[in-house]
């Protein structure tokens, strides 16, 4: 990877966020992160901070995944890499975010190895495995 | 309500594997011991997930409080005595279910989308096991169910 990949873990679960930053953080990737609670305070950081990498969950309260995506699209923000993490695998639901420049899905329950292949999709180089 | 045989079996399905992939747990069908041990546990984790969408419900999860602690500390790659915070357990809990019941909807294959409002968390000395199937995580009864109102699949 070629330089520091900002990322934006997105869950209304505190518990959640912490396992997705372990298992981004065990990739061994040079990565730094912001999170949030759901889609608002997501809009908030984005709003103020570089950021690269979106991780969201969808089923949120205050402002869903969804909800949060629709903004992005409608802001303009193409730059930004979309993931999406949801319990939710369902094909109606990928087709709903494949619309909003969603190209990358992961379904929880997922094993650590799901999120390397994800950064291994999003960076130039593939991320050594340190798990 | 009754689950069909197929749909409780995509759901036992669903809860098991939260268990294993999330968790490091292994989850089984509970044998006569475990489900007369779940009677005689006094504190219990509840956690009860709504849902709305092509149909409304609720997924119910209780699970005794030495195994939410237990599933805390390996959903993190902690020491299974590791010391854990009461709010990151309710927290833990909630995503159980939240795991559980997205993973099982997932499952029906309905051509429209569900909601799933936040989990409900709270400690019980009564969970609701009548009704409830009891499965064994890590040799410790754990109950779940589905609650539809106003629907029979």
């Amino acid at each position: 990877m070629g330089h520091e990949l900002r990322i934006l873990i997105v869950d209304d679960s505190v518990m959640m966020r912490a396992m997705i930053k372990r298992a981004i953080e065990l990739t061994g990737a040079d990565v730094s992160f912001h999170e949030a609670g759901n889609g608002r305070d997501a809009l908030d950081v984005l709003e103020h901070a570089a950021i690269d990498v979106v991780f969201t969950d969808i089923n949120m309260p205050v402002m869903t995944g969804t909800e949060l995506l629709r903004e992005m699209a409608a802001r303009g923000w193409r730059h930004i890499q979309r993931v999406v993490v949801s319990t939710d695998g369902s094909d109606a639901r990928r087709d709903e975010v494949r619309h909003l420049d969603v190209s990358l899905y992961i379904n929880k329950p997922f094993p650590p190895e799901a999120v390397r292949d994800v950064l291994n999709q999003i960076s130039d180089a593939p991320v050594a495995d340190r798990s | 309500m009754l689950l069909s045989p197929t749909d409780r079996e995509a759901f036992v399905g669903a809860v098991t594997n939260v268990c294993e992939q999330s968790f490091y747990a292994f989850a089984e069908p509970a044998c006569d011991e475990v489900i007369e041990r779940a009677a005689a546990l006094a504190s219990w984790y509840e956690v009860v997930v709504d849902f709305t969408g092509p149909f409304d419900g609720a997924l119910y999860v209780a699970m005794p409080t030495a195994l939410a602690r237990e599933l805390f500390s390996a959903f993190l790659g902690l020491e299974a005595d590791a010391p854990a915070d009461a709010a990151a357990v309710d927290d833990l809990v909630g995503e159980f279910g939240n795991m559980a019941c997205g993973a099982w909807l997932t499952t029906l294959h309905e051509p429209e989308c569900f909601a799933l409002q936040h989990p409900a968390v709270c400690t019980t000395t009564e969970p609701a096991l009548i009704g409830a199937t009891i499965m064994a995580v890590n040799d410790q009864p754990v109950a779940i169910g589905i609650r539809l109102p106003k629907r029979t699949i």
